[in-house]
């Protein structure tokens, strides 16, 4: 049998790769005949080992030397010759203390690092500004021979590299490859059997453009899209810290789904998530938008010192808008000057003085419903046209009613008469010496009825009934009524009555003095209606309910009976009001609606401005109670620009700089994150860091082409992915042959296709879809599906909600819906490298480990999709032997070839006799996960594809886009 | 050379490349994949460590120096004063005392007694801990920055107050690997304090991994559920039929790498066959029944109840057997702003027997030598009541500026005290040992030197000490 596995010797290998690729990278490198450029090779050396005391910061800058600028060169550097430079005899020095960088530092250069800057000097030791910030200008595509492989610019540059490295491109992957990586990247979910058949079939020459363009107009393609742009916003359903409980932010979720699916240019989505609440006239949906810089963590412990989080929450917007936007790391300038870029502590706080004046206080309660200002109702469309339409229909009945002006019938609710009302306490010793009692005819007055109550009072005395289960409501126009008889004898100085909403006895009406004390005069808590009425005999007392402040809606579920001195005697008493058209019944019905769509509203956290606006100081060391004396006002960092004219100095022009030609950054960050979605590494591999200590780029005119093209195709993200995607060099066969592995393992010269392992959601999302169980629904509230058990309550506060499982369709929602919790985030996706969403993450990892199969083998998600998927085989297939092949076609995307449909199959039929051996645990199988299982189907049949389904899903190839 | 012998050489440079690079230590060849772990790669260990691994002993919620470690009679001279504003010196309060005007000067009820050769005081609610008082260092000197639960304990784990950074675990995988290559390098355990009522939060980034690649982060073993996430087999599938299922995922995994020749495949296979070794290995180490008895008399009959911290403590001793490099307990309830009286006896109830019993069993072993134990919590408490000062339920706020902790074992000298405070455990007076420090003790007793394990991530090269760290001489023996 042929070889099929190299065996390699390192050390040769090893010398091979940076005799062959040394040039390309910035790094310790042996350099060949290549010029030495001093943005590429020299200052990465300077930065990282010498500017720690040589660079940017002022304040530890050693021997008043500075390496970051041009100056030094004229300072310690004879061009030309190494032996005269300062820079080199030091570097060189045979001396140990004299030697810099010092020893004790652990920045010694290498002898490569040497070299280089010996070879730099001797080549004239020239002189450019770091890279990245000269604003790209958009260079001539190379003109190479091979037109045949090459479809348009991006291939040109590639090929162009290629072929200086002696490497040829691979040849184009096999369709079903091609389909099943382009449907990942777009809409990051595999292609359905339909897709697969109607791509198989189509043999003209557009059927793979066709594709893309289905792809990248599905609805799939904003949550795709969106997937990524969670992380960088730090997106989750927690407020993180120590309570961690619940927020409401996916309205600003949902927001950047539907920028992305209606392709909104990323220079407007750029503003509206910056700055959308400044915009003239801003619509809601701009607002929302402004959630990006709301996502930050809050704080909820008892003891915490509100500033103290305010500036960390401040610290957290500069530190995630500069990665996200600028692909710099501003954070470091935050206590002292930047080690390695050009931005100074002062430049920091001018930068944070953009996101100084919201709002806001940096602590939540430890509550669940506490949203932290400022915040805004969000409806749902869905919601939004709901409210919408019962608005106009409650307008039209409005009109309608009012114009039908006839009068109207009384309905009489009477609550106590002979007997309390049942299920109520009453209380009869209200003070006054003497308690109440039910009294008859003929030794009585008695108004309906057979009995009345009675009570005798020195000063004030009271007797109520309260806590009534079945309440009493309270309409539109409602008077409140009781029947009172004041013996002529003995006549009290004041009466008054008492209602109770169940939340207060703070409704008061009364008649005669002003002796009882309860409640505000003339509020309604102590309304005077009249003076005492006649004694003797029986007399109706009404009172407006509104004027107790009891509006419609409210229940009364208590009723007291109060007077001041004197034997007062009472009857009948309850409510009356108008019966209702039914046209206002109709009326009250939307109504009733209405109150309850809006309390479902979410609210969503948005930015704001302060005014007065708050003052921004540098805080000396970063700390927030050392403010120091100097105020400081909004502004760029000068490397990276000047502040446009005509523009405001706010968000809103800070957002308007940043897409503008003037900003050399945002463009080429762009670019370079989309290109990462497809290739898996950047131009730029350190996608969060342009600056001094970032990587060199790969193809650093091909990121210039590209970031041209995105600025002058109007930010048009849509075209850029398909410009990506369509290019030959992305629709490479990703094939490792033992050379390419030898020569550029990273496969940073992209000689072959892209591969790389699924994101977590992707990963869940696959299984779900492929089993047929996926509930395709865009947004809304995030779903809690399947985790193990206890998992909250092992961490959270004493009395912080623990996890409460979903049911039906929330189990089956796309793993971007999934509740994410900070301190515990869904643990089937962290292993899967999914982050915890407190900081900003703009790449994630690919780890491969042990708890990652573990989740694969068991997780209840994967082994009922499998269930799913067995049924669906099933049904669709006549004969195992099909159904293994679509089995396996719908977990990877391709049939499977002869030796493993042979394996697939052999292993199928051990499965068939193995479970009919064992109907129990055949059963037991088909219990993991909620949904039933169809029993039209044999179990044994049921038992064995759900194992050859998991056992398929746990393949590399199923967790990877080839 | 048929296929399967040149397989076995691939899954050998595979395996061999695995470790590699789980940890930067093993060796140079990780370049083959990543040429840039050469410039980060300092050779750990960095000289002879004294420990192969730890055991961290987490109390969280702060558990107070008055009550515990460090005696101060005139506090108890002085018990009823009230403190006034000068004595602060500028010091940061919680929200839950800034406005409390009447601080008065609280002492313990709990009595000290003097245990062991080194005549070390203790308080009477650590008897056990005095049986091998002379196996333990105690720093009395330890200060922190934070104020607040979440940043201190944040800042205790991964030295630094706010999230993302890895923790001390994931740095100590990073830096040395495992040694046990069906267990993790990094695992956890939690238990929940008899006080409840105080059980302040914890988060899965105090185990995370931060910017480390995340197969550092801590795996936790759990008492509810799977010991290890998702580690059983779903109902039906039984352990043979799981065998066969990954069998024939291998060999489909097999022929794919032929296809494409992606060495990521291989390492897929390794990694699925090592969680099918850890459905057995994490069990059987799990399963503390066959035990002797007299195992369960020394860590006290808690031990027998999982999830209790006893539990823990045996599991942390039958992990280090088995080359777990590094092993976090963290044990809640530690919260005392009230109740001390009735919640510190239960707390030591917990702890007491069990933390002196992993010393003992340790060394009985011979394995206390290579073994770094570390005691504390993120911050101490204050000298004065929060509250009135009521003796049957008296409790203390948060205090930054000094607390107590212990360390026992490889490379600490024991029977001895550290740093010394002042009358009323308010300031350092001698040897103040910031958590840096204590960071770098830690690595230095792993034999890293703190200032070389490091990592590259956004353009700087992150440690975990930051920019600061000393070794404390003073303890070491």
């Amino acid at each position: 049998m042929a070889l099929i596995f190299p065996v390699f010797d390192f050390r040769f290998y090893f010398l091979v790769y940076f005799c062959l690729l040394g040039f390309f990278f910035n790094s310790a490198t042996v350099f060949s005949e290549v010029d030495v450029e001093y943005d590429r090779d020299v200052r990465s050396i300077l930065s990282d080992k010498c500017f720690e005391c040589h660079g940017p910061d002022a304040i530890n800058r050693k021997a008043d030397l500075r390496l970051d600028t041009a100056d030094f060169i004229s300072e310690i550097v004879a061009p030309g010759q190494p032996a005269l430079s300062d820079l080199f005899l030091r570097i060189t020095n045979s001396d140990a203390s004299e030697r810099m960088p010092p020893l004790d530092s652990g920045n010694a250069l290498s002898s490569a690092e040497v070299a280089t800057l010996k070879r730099w000097i001797e080549q004239g030791a020239r002189w450019k500004k770091h890279w990245s910030f000269i604003s790209p200008k958009r260079p001539p595509s190379p003109y190479l021979k091979d037109r045949g492989w090459s479809s348009g610019a991006i291939d040109q540059f590639v090929l162009a590299k290629l072929q200086s490295a002696g490497l040829q491109p691979s040849s184009q992957a096999d369709k079903e490859t091609l389909l099943r990586r382009v449907s990942f990247d777009l809409t990051g979910l595999s292609p359905s059997l339909v897709e697969i058949d109607a791509f198989i079939s189509d043999s003209s020459p557009r059927a793979f453009e066709k594709v893309v363009d289905r792809l990248l107009a599905s609805p799939r393609y904003g949550e795709r899209m969106a997937l990524n742009w969670l992380d960088a916003a730090r997106y989750a359903d927690s407020h993180g810290y120590s309570l961690d409980r619940r927020r409401v932010m996916w309205p600003w979720r949902d927001w950047v789904i539907e920028a992305f699916n209606k392709n909104l240019s990323y220079d407007q989505f750029v503003i509206e998530q910056l700055a959308g609440d400044l915009l003239p006239e801003a619509t809601l949906a701009q607002k929302v938008a402004t959630g990006f810089n709301r996502n930050h963590s809050i704080q909820s412990e008892g003891g915490v010192i509100d500033e103290e989080y305010r500036v960390e929450t401040v610290v957290d917007r500069v530190e995630t808008t500069s990665a996200v936007f600028l692909g710099l790391t501003f954070g470091c300038a935050r206590c002292h000057d930047h080690k390695y870029d050009p931005i100074s502590q002062e430049e920091f706080y001018a930068f944070y003085a953009l996101f100084n004046n919201v709002p806001e206080r940096a602590h939540v309660g430890n509550s669940d419903k506490q949203a932290d200002q400022p915040f805004l109702k969000a409806p749902s469309v869905l919601q939004y046209e709901q409210l919408a339409k019962l608005r106009i229909n409650e307008k039209q009945l409005v009109t309608k009613i009012d114009d039908n002006l006839l009068p109207h019938e009384m309905t009489e609710k009477v609550w106590i008469d002979d007997n309390f009302p049942e299920g109520v306490d009453a209380l009869g010793n209200g003070g006054g010496g003497e308690v109440f009692e039910f009294v008859n005819r003929p030794d009585h007055p008695v108004y309906s009825g057979n009995r009345s109550h009675r009570r005798s009072s020195q000063g004030r005395g009271q007797h109520l009934v309260q806590n009534a289960k079945v309440g009493l409501s309270i309409n539109d126009n409602t008077t409140l009524f009781s029947y009172v008889y004041l013996d002529p004898n003995n006549p009290p100085k004041q009466i008054m009555l008492q209602w109770n909403d169940s939340k207060s006895w703070e409704h008061r009406a009364y008649w005669g003095e002003g002796k009882i004390e309860w409640g505000q005069e003339n509020t309604s808590s102590r309304k005077k209606i009249g003076p005492l009425p006649k004694t003797g005999e029986w007399v109706r007392l009404e009172v407006e309910a509104k004027k107790v402040g009891l509006d419609a809606g409210t229940k009364i579920t208590g009723w007291a009976f109060t007077q001041f001195d004197g034997t007062v005697y009472w009857d009948r008493s309850g409510l009356i009001y108008p019966q209702k058209s039914k046209k206002e019944k109709q009326l009250d019905a939307i109504r009733d609606k209405l109150t309850k769509l809006e309390e479902q509203v979410p609210t969503t956290m948005v930015m704001g401005e302060k005014s007065p606006p708050r003052k921004t100081f540098v805080l000396n060391r970063g700390q927030y109670d050392q403010p120091g004396e100097v105020e400081v006002n909004v502004g760029l960092p000068s490397a990276l620009g000047r502040w446009p004219i005509n523009v405001p100095r706010n968000r809103l022009g800070f957002a308007k700089w940043l897409v503008s030609r003037g900003n050399p950054l945002t463009a080429r960050v762009t670019v370079n994150r989309l290109w990462q979605m497809h290739f898996g590494a950047g131009i730029v591999t350190s996608s969060e860091d342009f600056g001094a200590q970032g990587e060199w780029p790969t193809h650093p005119d091909l990121l210039d082409w590209l970031a041209d093209e995105l600025i002058v195709t109007d930010w048009n993200l849509k075209a850029m992915h398909k410009q990506i995607v369509m290019s030959s060099t992305y629709q490479q066969t990703s094939r490792v042959t033992p050379r390419l592995l030898e020569v550029d393992p990273m496969n940073r010269l992209l000689a072959r296709g892209p591969r790389f392992r699924l994101s977590a959601e992707m990963i869940r999302d696959h299984a779900l879809s492929a089993s047929g169980l996926m509930v395709d629904r865009i947004g809304g509230e995030s779903v809690k599906p399947y985790q193990p058990p206890g998992l909250w309550g092992e961490v959270v506060f004493t009395n912080v909600p623990r996890f409460q499982q979903d049911h039906g369709e929330k189990l089956y929602r796309r793993s971007m819906y999934t509740y994410w919790k900070r301190s515990v985030p869904p643990p089937n996706m962290q292993v899967f490298d999914a982050p915890s969403r407190e900081v900003c993450v703009l790449k994630r990892p690919s780890t491969n480990t042990p708890l990652a199969a573990l989740v694969l083998m068991n997780d209840p998600t994967f082994i009922e999709t499998s269930r799913k998927l067995a049924e669906r085989v099933l049904r669709e297939s006549e004969t195992n032997s099909i159904r293994v092949d679509s089995l396996y076609l719908l977990i990877c995307g391709r049939k499977p070839k002869p030796m493993e449909h042979r394996l697939l199959l052999g292993a199928l039929n051990d499965m068939l006799i193995d479970f009919r051996a064992d109907r129990s645990s055949a059963a037991d199988l088909m219990t993991v996960g909620e949904s039933d299982y169809d029993r039209s189907f044999d179990l044994v049949d049921l038992a064995a594809f759900t194992s050859l389904a998991n056992a398929v899903f746990c393949t590399d190839e199923a967790i990877t886009r080839n | 050379m048929t296929t399967e012998e040149n397989a076995a050489i691939f899954e050998t440079r595979r395996q061999f490349l695995g470790r590699a690079s789980a940890g930067i230590g093993s060796a140079a060849f990780a370049s083959i994949l990543n040429p840039r772990l050469l410039s980060a790669s300092g050779g750990f260990p960095n000289f002879a460590p004294k420990a192969k691994r730890v055991i961290y002993l987490f109390q969280n919620g702060a558990p107070s120096q008055f009550e515990l470690f460090d005696n101060k009679p005139e506090v108890v001279r002085r018990h009823g004063d009230p403190l006034d504003h000068s004595f602060f010196q500028g010091q940061r309060l919680t929200g839950m005392t800034s406005g409390q005007k009447d601080k008065r000067i609280c002492k313990s009820i709990f009595q000290f007694k003097q245990h062991g050769q080194s005549g070390i005081e203790l308080g009477e609610t650590l008897p056990y801990l005095g049986k091998v008082v002379d196996e333990i260092a105690i720093v009395r000197s330890m200060q922190t920055e934070a104020i607040n639960h979440d940043p201190a304990v944040t800042f205790f784990q991964t030295g630094f107050q706010q999230a993302g950074r890895p923790s001390a675990g994931a740095w100590a995988s990073y830096g040395l690997g495992s040694e046990n290559s069906d267990l993790p390098a990094f695992v956890v355990m939690l238990s929940q304090g008899s006080a409840k009522r105080n059980s302040q939060a914890l988060y899965s980034r105090l185990w995370g991994s931060g910017f480390l690649p995340s197969e550092h982060q801590g795996v936790q073993f759990r008492s509810i559920g799977d010991p290890v996430l998702y580690l059983a087999n779903p109902k039906g599938i039984s352990s043979a039929r799981r065998r066969r299922m990954l069998d024939l995922g291998k060999e489909l995994n097999r022929r794919h790498h032929e296809k494409l020749g992606d060495p990521e495949i291989v390492t897929r296979i390794q990694q699925a066959e090592m969680a099918y070794r850890m459905q057995a290995s994490v069990p059987e180490l799990m399963d503390t029944k066959s035990e002797p008895d007299n195992t369960f008399a020394l860590y006290g009959e808690n031990a027998r109840k999982p999830g209790t911290f006893a539990a823990n403590c045996l599991l942390a001793r039958r992990l280090a057997e088995r080359g777990v490099r590094f092993i976090q307990l963290y044990h809640r309830g530690w919260d005392h702003h009230s109740d001390t009286p009735r919640d510190m006896p239960l707390q030591c109830g917990d702890i007491d027997q069990p933390s002196a019993a992993l010393i003992s069993d340790l060394k009985q072993r011979g394995m206390l030598d290579e073994t770094l134990i570390i005691w504390g919590g993120e911050f101490g408490r204050t000298v004065y009541a929060q509250g009135g000062l009521n003796m049957d339920k008296y409790g203390r706020d948060h205090h930054p500026r000094c607390f107590s902790m212990w360390l026992a074992g490889g490379g600490i000298k024991g029977g001895t005290t550290y740093g010394t405070t002042d009358d009323f455990s308010f300031n350092i007076i001698k040897d103040p040992v910031p958590v840096y420090d204590l960071h770098a003790t830690m690595l230095n007793c792993l034999g890293i030197d703190h200032e070389k394990l490091t990592f590259k991530f956004q353009g700087r090269h992150y440690r975990l000490t930051d920019v600061h760290g000393n070794v404390v001489k003073g303890l070491l023996a």
